[in-house]
C-alpha cells in the first residue's frame, strides 16, 4: 500500500518537473529570442558606472534653497530660477517646453512631462534613456555605442552626454536630469556645442530645477 | 524521501527562475513608452530627400527602434512564401488601417499568393527605404521592415500620400505597374479576366436572358483594364459592372461603345485628389476613321491605348471587346500586345498571325494590325499617355515612425 502512495507521488512530481522545465524554457526563448530590448550602449575607455558615486559620499541633493535674487519660474509642477530676461522661453502645443538664450537654437534647454515613473526603470535604463533622448534631436542619429554616457556624478538621477560630430551636426555635450513630480515624470535636457561653455543662466536653470 | 526533497527543491528553483524572467521585457517597453513620447525637435540633419528632382520629407526612424529592430532576426526574401508576409499585405491592403492608400492590391492578398513576397511588395519596400534614409538597402522582410510596414499608419496623411506617390511613380519608371497573376508572377500590365472565379458568375443580363459577366463581361473587364491603368489603382470588372448596371448600359451582345465614354466621364477625377491624375475622354472610331498605321504610331510612341470591337472573326464567334496595350516589334514583325479578357486562347483562328506572350498569362496574346484591322468594328481611343505619372509631395515636415500623426 504504502509503495502504491510513493510510486503515484513520484509520477506526479516527474509530471510537474517537466512542466516546470518546459516553462523555463519557453521563458528563456523568449529572452534569448526576437525584440530583445537594444542593445546595452559600449562603454568607452574611462566611461564611469552609474552604479555609486567615485568620492564614495552619497549624490548631492537637489538644492531646495532658491538662488539668490532669482524669480521662480513655473513649468507645470517643475520649479526653475531664471531672471526674466535672461532666458526666452517657447512653449509648444506637444507639452515641449524651452529655454534659449537668444534667437539661436543652441544652447538650449528643454523640458517635456511625460508618462512613466523613474522606479520602472534601473541605472542603466534610465542612462540608454538619457542617451536616447538626445538622439532625438537628430534626423540620422549617431550609433548608440559610438556615443559616450557618465553619472553626472552631482546630481541625483542626471547624465553627461558627449555626441560626436557628424556631417550635420558639431560635437555636442547634453546633460539629462530626470525628476519625478506630483504630475508626473518630467526630463531636462541642457545641450550645448562642446566646445562652448554653456551659458550661467542655462545652467542655473537647469541645476536648480526642482519637483513639487 | 531524501530524493522527494531534493525534487521539491529543484522544482522551486525552476519556478523562482521563471518569475524573475518577466520584469525586464516590462522595463524595455517603459523605456520604449517614454522615447515614443518625447517630443523633441529635429535640430540636425535633413529633414528632406531629392528624388529625381522633387523634395520629399523624410521618415525618421529614432535610432532606439533600430537598435531594438536590429534584434529580430526573421529574414523573408522575394519570391518566397512567409506567414509574416501575409500579415504585412493584410495590414497594408486594410481599408480599416488605409482607407485612403493603396499600397498592397487586391490581387496581391488573394488566397494563392497573400503570404508570397511578390515584386510590388518588394518595390514597396524600396520606396520606404528610400524615405527613410535607407536607400540601396537590398528589400527583405527583416525586423526594421516589418516594423515600418505595420506602423506605417502612425504616419500622416500628407506623408502617407507622398510614399504611396513614389511608389506608383517608380513602378512606371520601372515599367512595373499592373496586376499579380495567381502564381505570385507579375504581368507588368493591368490585366483582368471576365473568367475570373472571383466576378465570373455576377449577373450581367439583358432582359433576363441569365447571363453573367463570363459570358458577357468583356467591357466591363476592358474598362477596368484600362482604368486602372490611367488611375494606377486597381478597379476590378466588378466596379465596371455597378456602373453598367446603375445606368442600365447592357445590350444583347454586352456594352455598347458608349459605355465608354459615360464611364470615363464618371471617373474622370478618380484619383486627381491623391495623384494628380485626370482621365481624358476616350474617342470612338468606326473602322473607317483611323488608319492602323497612326494607331501603331499613338500606342507604340504616345502611349495611348484602345479597347477594340471585334465581330465574329479570328478572336470570337460573336462580338467582343479587347484592350490594345502596346506595340512590339518582334523579328522584324510588328504586333499590337492584345489583353484578351475571355481566357481561351484555344478558341483563336488565323494564328498564324498570332504569337505568344512570355509568362503565364492564357489572356495576353501578341496579334498582327492586319488581323486585328480585318476584325475590328471600331475603336475606343484613350488619346493619352499611360506612362504619365509625376511626383509630387503633400507633407510639410518630416515624422517620425513611432509617433502618431494626423
Amino acid at each position: 500500500m504504502n509503495k502504491g502512495k510513493v510510486n503515484v507521488r513520484v509520477v506526479v512530481l516527474v509530471v510537474v518537473l517537466a512542466a516546470a522545465l518546459v516553462a523555463a524554457v519557453i521563458v528563456l526563448m523568449r529572452l534569448l529570442g526576437s525584440f530583445q530590448s537594444p542593445a546595452t550602449p559600449a562603454q568607452n575607455p574611462g566611461q564611469q558606472t552609474t552604479d555609486a558615486p567615485q568620492t564614495g559620499e552619497p549624490p548631492a541633493e537637489t538644492d531646495d534653497a532658491a538662488p539668490e535674487n532669482l524669480p521662480a519660474q513655473s513649468v507645470g509642477q517643475l520649479t526653475l530660477y531664471y531672471a526674466d530676461d535672461a532666458l526666452q522661453r517657447v512653449d509648444s502645443e506637444s507639452g515641449l517646453t524651452t529655454l534659449l538664450t537668444g534667437t539661436e537654437q543652441l544652447p538650449r534647454l528643454d523640458l517635456q512631462r511625460v508618462d512613466g515613473s523613474l522606479q520602472e526603470l534601473t541605472d542603466a535604463e534610465l542612462q540608454r534613456l538619457a542617451v536616447g533622448l538626445v538622439q532625438s534631436y537628430y534626423v540620422d542619429a549617431p550609433a548608440t555605442d559610438a556615443i559616450s554616457a557618465a553619472a553626472d556624478g552631482v546630481l541625483q538621477d542626471a547624465w553627461v552626454v558627449e555626441m560626436p560630430a557628424t556631417d550635420d551636426a558639431p560635437a555636442l555635450t547634453a546633460r539629462v536630469r530626470f525628476l519625478e513630480g506630483s504630475d508626473g515624470l518630467w526630463y531636462l535636457l541642457l545641450l550645448c556645442p562642446a566646445e562652448e561653455q554653456v551659458p550661467d543662466a542655462l545652467m542655473t536653470a537647469y541645476e536648480t530645477a526642482s519637483a513639487s | 524521501m531524501g530524493r522527494l526533497k531534493w525534487a521539491w527543491r529543484s522544482l522551486l528553483l525552476v519556478l523562482l527562475v521563471c518569475a524573475c524572467a518577466q520584469p525586464s521585457r516590462a522595463s524595455t517597453d517603459a523605456l520604449h513608452s517614454i522615447l515614443g513620447q518625447a517630443d523633441l525637435p529635429l535640430l540636425f540633419g535633413s529633414e528632406t530627400f531629392d528624388y529625381d528632382g522633387t523634395e520629399i520629407h523624410r521618415v525618421v526612424i529614432p535610432q532606439y527602434i533600430l537598435e531594438a529592430c536590429a534584434e529580430d532576426s526573421r529574414s523573408v526574401r522575394p519570391g518566397e512564401r512567409d506567414a509574416a508576409v501575409e500579415e504585412v499585405k493584410r495590414h497594408l491592403n486594410s481599408n480599416d488601417v488605409f482607407p485612403n492608400n493603396e499600397f498592397v492590391t487586391y490581387t496581391q492578398v488573394r488566397p494563392e499568393v497573400v503570404d508570397y513576397f511578390d515584386e510590388h511588395l518588394a518595390l514597396f519596400f524600396e520606396t520606404l527605404y528610400r524615405f527613410c534614409g535607407l536607400e540601396g538597402k537590398e528589400p527583405v522582410l527583416d525586423g526594421i521592415t516589418y516594423y515600418l510596414a505595420m506602423n506605417l499608419q502612425n504616419l500622416g496623411h500628407n506623408l502617407r500620400n507622398d510614399i504611396e506617390v513614389a511608389y506608383k511613380y517608380a513602378m512606371v519608371q520601372n515599367d512595373t505597374q499592373g496586376t499579380i497573376l495567381r502564381d505570385g508572377t507579375a504581368d507588368h500590365i493591368y490585366y483582368f479576366a471576365q473568367t475570373d472565379p472571383d466576378w465570373a458568375d455576377e449577373i450581367f443580363e439583358f432582359e433576363g436572358n441569365g447571363a453573367t459577366l463570363r459570358d458577357r463581361g468583356c467591357g466591363t473587364a476592358c474598362a477596368a483594364m484600362v482604368f486602372s491603368t490611367y488611375h494606377k489603382v486597381e478597379i476590378t470588372p466588378k466596379w465596371m459592372r455597378h456602373y453598367a448596371l446603375d445606368g442600365d448600359w447592357q445590350v444583347s451582345y454586352g456594352l455598347p461603345n458608349e459605355y465608354f465614354l459615360g464611364i470615363a466621364q464618371y471617373y474622370t477625377y478618380l484619383e486627381t485628389e491623391r495623384y494628380g491624375t485626370v482621365l481624358q475622354q476616350p474617342k470612338i472610331y468606326q473602322k473607317s476613321e483611323f488608319s492602323m498605321d497612326t494607331l501603331i504610331d499613338q500606342i507604340a510612341n504616345q502611349g495611348y491605348m484602345a479597347i477594340i470591337h471585334v465581330v465574329a472573326g479570328a478572336f470570337t464567334s460573336q462580338e467582343h471587346y479587347m484592350v490594345l496595350a502596346d506595340y512590339e516589334v518582334i523579328d522584324g514583325q510588328g504586333y499590337f500586345l492584345v489583353a484578351d479578357p475571355y481566357e481561351m486562347p484555344e478558341r483563336y483562328r488565323d494564328t498564324d498571325q498570332m504569337r505568344d506572350v512570355p509568362g503565364d498569362n492564357p489572356g495576353l496574346v501578341y496579334a498582327t494590325p492586319e488581323l486585328l484591322y480585318r476584325d475590328c468594328k471600331s475603336i475606343i481611343l484613350f488619346e493619352q499617355d499611360r506612362n504619365a505619372f509625376s511626383l509630387c509631395s503633400k507633407a510639410e515636415g518630416a515624422e517620425r515612425i513611432d509617433q502618431s500623426h494626423p
